[in-house]
C-alpha cells in the first residue's frame, strides 16, 4: 500500500529546530552509534528518513524520540552534518506539540515570543491577583500569621486546585499519546493485562531514568536525576508541608533541611545546564531552541526567589518576602501552569509513558507469529 | 634438411631468476635436446660480456638459431636480435623463452618452477627452427589523419593532431560542429557553460591551418591497409552531392552516441505524459532560459530518474555513466532557478566516482533534495493522477532506504 511523500514537513520540523536533515544520506553510522538503536528502533536514522520522506502519521505514532536521551554521538559521528541528534530533540518538541488537543503548543513552539507573551501575560495576571487578595485579607509587613499577607491555606487550596487542572490536562494529552502509538495501531492487540504487568515501569522510570543512565556518558544523567530530584522534593514540601515550611518563626528542621537540598539541586543544576549551553560545550548544548531557553530561565528564578523569600524572612525582612513571595508565585504559576501540560515540561509524563508503551507493544508484538512480525514491529501508518 | 645448430642461454638475471629457477638444470636440460650444439647459464645475458658470448659463440660454432630463456622479449629481444646481426646471421632467428615474469616472479617453489623453466625453454627451442629469416622493410606512411564525427571529441582529437603537427580531415555529418555536448546548457559537476567550451573548440578548429572541415558529410569508402588508407567522402549540400577523396595514414572513430529511445520505457510515460521529458528536452528548455511544463505553468514538484535504459535486464545492463552527475546538476539547476520546488532524485545507486563528484552529491542534498532509492529491477511507475489528487502525476516507488 503506497505512502504519499509529504515534502513540506520538513519545512515546519525546521520551526522546531530541525536543521540540514536532507544531509542525511543514510549511511547509518548514526544508528551504529547510538546505545539505544536496537530492533524494533532504529535510532535515529528511521526517524530522520521518515521526516525526509516527510511521513507524518507514521512520525506521529513513532515512539523512536522519546527513546533517545541526545547524548550527541549520532550528531559527532555524522560525516554530512545532518544534526541528527537535534532533529531527534525537535521531533520530541513536535510531538509534544501533537500530543496536545489544544493547540495551544503548537502556538508555542512555533513562535518562542508568543510563548514569553504567554507567561509574562500571566505571571502579571497572577501578581495582581495575589496582590489585590493579600491587600484585601492581610497587611503586607506580616508574613507569618496572624493577619499574614498570603494566607498558607488558600495558598494550599490554590495549589490543589491547579495541579488538579494541570493533571487533567496533561491526562488528556496522554490518552492522546496512547492513541498515537497504540490505540490506533491496527496490526497489534494489546491485552489488557501487559498493560498491569507492565506498570510498575511507570513509577521505576518517572523516579530513576534509568534508561538514560544507559549513555556512554553518564553526567548528564546524574545532572537530570539531581535536578527532578530536587523539584520532586520541592514540589512534595509544597503540596503537602506549606505550613511547616512557612509556619511561623520557628524553624522545623525537619522540614526545612530538604528545602535547603532541594534548593542546592536545583540552583546547581540549572546553573550547570545554563552555562552548557551558552558554552555549548556538549553536544545537547550546541542547539538551543526558545522553549529550552525559557524552561531554564523560569526554573532558575523560581528557585532563586524561593530560597531569597525564605532568607528575608528569616532575616526579619517580612515586607520584603512579601514582595519576593508574590514575585515567587508570579513566576511558578505560570511556569506550571503552562509549561506541565503545553510545552517542556510534559516530558515528565511523556518519557516514561514512552518506556511503558514499548514494552507493553513489545508483549502484543510477541504474541504475533514470527511470520506476521516484520510488518507490526514498528507503528505502521493507519489509513 | 639444413642442419639447425642452436645456441641456449638461460639467463639468472642476477637473482630474479636464479632465486627460484636452477639455471644450472635447465642449461643442462637444454644441452641435452637434438640440435642443441651450446647450452649455458650466465648471470646477465643482456649485459655486454653476455652478448658478446653469444656473438663468440654464433661465430665460432657456427650457429645459425639461437634461445635466449630469460626475461619477458618485450625487454630484450631488440637487445639479441642485434647481437645476432652484429655476429652476421638474420636477427630473427632469435626465440625468447621467458622465464622470469612468467615463471621466477609468479611462482614460489624452486621445484615446480624450474620444471616450468624446461618446459617453456623447450618449447621456445622447437620454435626457433621454424624461424624464417625475415627482412625489414620500411614502407612509406601517409601522416595524415581522417577525423569521423565533429563533436567534442573528435575537435579535440583534430586539435591534438594538428597541433602535433600533422594534416587533418575532420568529416562531420551534420551542417555544424559540435555534436551532443552543443545541446546541452552546463556541465556537470562545476556547473560550467557547455556552450563557451564548444565555441572555443569550434573557432580553433575552423581556425587552425591543418584542418580540413567537412560538414554535411559522411564516410563513403575507406579502403587501403594501416598507414596508408585512401578515404572517400560524400558531401550532401543544396540537393547535390559531391565527392571528394583524399589519403590518410590513421582514422579516428569519433561518431558519438545517440540517446535512448525513452517511450520504450512504458512504464514511465514518456510520449504519453505530457510532462514526462527526457535529459535533452529538458536541456533544450535550460537553454532557452526557462523551465515550465507543457502548459506553460512552472512546477512545484520535479521528479528525477536516474538509469533510464540502463542497468536493466530488460534494456542494456551497462551503467550510464553519466546519468547521476546529470541528475544532480538538474536538481541544482531546478532549485536555482525555482527555489521553492519540490525536488526528488529516484536513484539505483549514486555513482560519483569523479573528481568534485562526491561533493557535487552533498551540495545536492544541501540544495534540500530528496533522495530516494529504488532497486535496480524494480523500478518506479510514473502513472496520471487521480481526479482527488492535487496533483498532475503520481510516481510509486519502492523506497529502499
Amino acid at each position: 500500500m503506497a505512502i504519499r511523500v509529504n515534502p513540506k514537513l520538513i519545512e515546519e520540523l525546521e520551526i522546531y529546530g530541525a536543521e540540514d536533515v536532507q544531509n542525511c544520506y543514510h549511511c547509518g553510522n548514526c544508528s551504529a552509534m547510538c546505545p539505544f538503536s536496537e530492533e524494533p528502533y532504529i535510532l535515529p536514522r528511521r526517524a530522520m528518513r521518515n521526516l525526509q520522506m516527510g511521513l507524518e502519521k507514521k512520525l506521529e505514532s513513532s515512539l523512536d524520540p522519546w527513546l533517545c536521551y541526545y547524548c550527541g554521538q549520532c550528531t559527532e559521528s555524522c560525516p554530512r552534518g545532518a544534526e541528527p541528534g537535534e532533529t531527534m530533540m525537535s521531533l520530541r518538541r513536535w510531538l509534544t506539540s501533537r500530543y496536545d488537543f489544544t493547540g495551544i503548543s503548537r502556538l508555542f513552539y512555533r513562535s518562542g515570543k508568543f510563548e514569553l507573551a504567554m507567561v509574562i501575560g500571566a505571571a502579571i495576571l497572577t501578581g495582581l491577583a495575589f496582590v489585590l487578595w493579600g491587600i484585601s485579607r492581610g497587611s503586607i509587613h506580616n508574613y507569618d500569621p496572624p493577619n499574614e499577607f498570603l494566607a498558607r491555606p488558600t495558598i494550599h487550596i490554590f495549589d490543589w486546585a491547579l495541579a488538579g487542572v494541570l493533571l487533567v490536562l496533561l491526562l488528556s494529552n496522554c490518552t492522546r499519546m496512547w492513541w498515537f502509538t497504540i490505540g490506533r495501531d491496527r496490526s497489534i492487540r494489546v491485552p489488557w493485562t501487559a498493560y498491569l504487568r507492565k506498570l510498575y515501569l511507570l513509577p521505576l522510570h518517572f523516579l530513576t531514568q534509568k534508561r538514560y543512565a544507559k549513555c556512554e556518558r553518564k553526567r548528564p544523567w546524574l545532572i537530570h536525576l539531581i535536578l527532578m530530584i530536587s523539584y520532586l522534593i520541592m514540589l512534595v514540601l509544597i503540596m503537602f508541608f506549606l505550613r511547616e515550611m512557612q509556619g511561623g518563626p520557628a524553624i522545623d528542621w525537619r522540614v526545612h533541611i530538604f528545602g535547603y537540598i532541594a534548593t542546592v539541586g536545583l540552583l546547581g543544576t540549572t546553573i550547570f545546564a545554563l552555562r552548557g549551553r551558552f558554552k555549548k560545550s556538549e553536544p545537547q548544548y550546541a542547539h538551543s531552541h526558545e522553549t529550552d531557553w525559557l524552561f531554564l530561565v523560569l526554573l532558575i528564578l523560581g528557585a532563586f526567589t524561593g530560597i531569597l523569600q525564605h532568607m528575608l524572612h528569616r532575616t526579619g525582612l517580612d515586607v520584603a518576602a512579601n514582595i519576593t513571595y508574590i514575585v515567587h508565585l508570579m513566576i511558578v504559576v505560570p511556569m506550571l501552569g503552562l509549561e506541565v501540560p503545553f510545552s517542556k515540561w510534559s516530558h515528565l509524563a511523556y518519557r516514561p509513558l514512552a518506556q511503558y508503551f514499548a514494552a507493553v507493544r513489545a508483549e502484543a508484538v510477541a504474541r504475533v507469529p514470527q511470520k506476521a512480525r516484520a510488518a507490526v514491529a514498528t507503528p505502521p501508518v493507519v489509513g | 634438411m639444413e642442419e639447425y645448430r642452436i645456441g641456449v642461454y638461460v639467463c639468472n638475471c642476477g637473482t630474479n631468476i636464479a632465486k627460484v629457477v636452477d639455471c644450472e638444470a635447465v642449461a643442462q636440460f637444454a644441452a641435452e635436446q637434438p640440435g642443441v650444439v651450446v647450452a649455458k647459464s650466465y648471470k646477465y645475458m643482456c649485459s655486454n660480456p653476455g652478448q658478446e658470448m653469444i656473438i663468440t659463440d654464433i661465430q665460432e660454432h657456427a650457429l645459425n638459431r639461437v634461445v635466449v630463456a630469460a626475461c619477458s622479449p618485450r625487454m630484450h629481444e631488440p637487445t639479441f636480435r642485434k647481437a645476432l646481426e652484429t655476429a652476421g646471421i638474420n636477427p630473427y632467428f632469435v626465440e625468447m623463452a621467458n622465464i622470469r615474469e612468467q615463471c621466477s616472479w609468479v611462482h614460489d617453489d624452486p621445484r615446480v618452477a624450474t620444471e616450468k623453466a624446461r618446459a617453456l625453454t623447450l618449447g621456445a627451442i622447437r620454435r626457433v627452427v621454424r624461424h624464417q629469416p625475415l627482412e625489414r622493410r620500411y614502407v612509406d606512411m601517409c601522416p595524415d589523419v581522417l577525423v569521423i564525427g565533429g563533436g567534442i571529441c573528435g575537435m579535440t582529437a583534430a586539435l591534438e593532431l594538428a597541433d602535433g603537427g600533422s594534416r587533418v580531415y575532420l568529416v562531420e555529418r551534420e551542417p555544424t560542429l559540435g555534436g551532443n555536448v552543443a545541446r546541452v546548457d552546463l556541465t556537470a559537476p562545476y556547473l560550467n557553460s557547455a556552450r563557451d567550451l564548444v565555441t572555443a573548440l569550434v573557432t580553433r578548429v575552423e581556425e587552425h591551418p591543418r584542418i580540413e572541415v567537412l560538414v554535411r558529410s559522411q564516410v563513403a569508402a575507406l579502403e587501403g591497409f594501416v598507414g596508408n588508407f585512401k578515404v572517400t567522402v560524400e558531401t550532401v549540400w543544396e540537393g547535390s552531392a559531391s565527392l571528394s577523396h583524399f589519403n590518410v595514414g590513421n582514422v579516428v572513430v569519433a561518431t558519438g552516441y545517440k540517446e535512448f529511445d525513452a517511450s520504450r520505457v512504458t512504464y514511465y510515460g514518456y510520449g504519453k505524459l505530457p510532462n514526462v521529458i527526457t535529459s535533452f528536452d529538458f536541456e533544450k528548455m535550460l537553454k532557452a532560459g526557462r523551465i515550465q511544463t507543457k502548459e506553460g505553468k512552472i512546477p512545484q514538484y520535479v521528479a528525477i530518474i536516474h538509469c533510464v535504459g540502463s542497468r536493466s535486464k530488460e534494456f542494456h545492463g551497462y551503467c550510464s555513466r553519466v546519468c547521476c552527475m546529470t541528475a544532480l546538476k538538474y536538481a541544482h539547476e531546478v532549485k536555482s532557478a525555482i527555489p521553492n520546488c519540490y525536488v526528488s532524485d529516484l536513484y539505483i545507486d549514486m555513482h560519483a566516482f569523479g573528481k568534485g563528484h562526491e561533493d557535487f552529491y552533498r551540495r545536492g542534498s544541501e540544495a534540500k533534495t530528496l533522495f530516494l532509492m529504488y532497486g535496480k529491477n524494480d523500478h518506479p511507475v510514473i502513472r496520471k493522477a487521480g481526479p482527488n489528487d492535487d496533483c498532475e502525476m503520481l510516481i510509486e516507488v519502492n523506497e529502499r532506504l
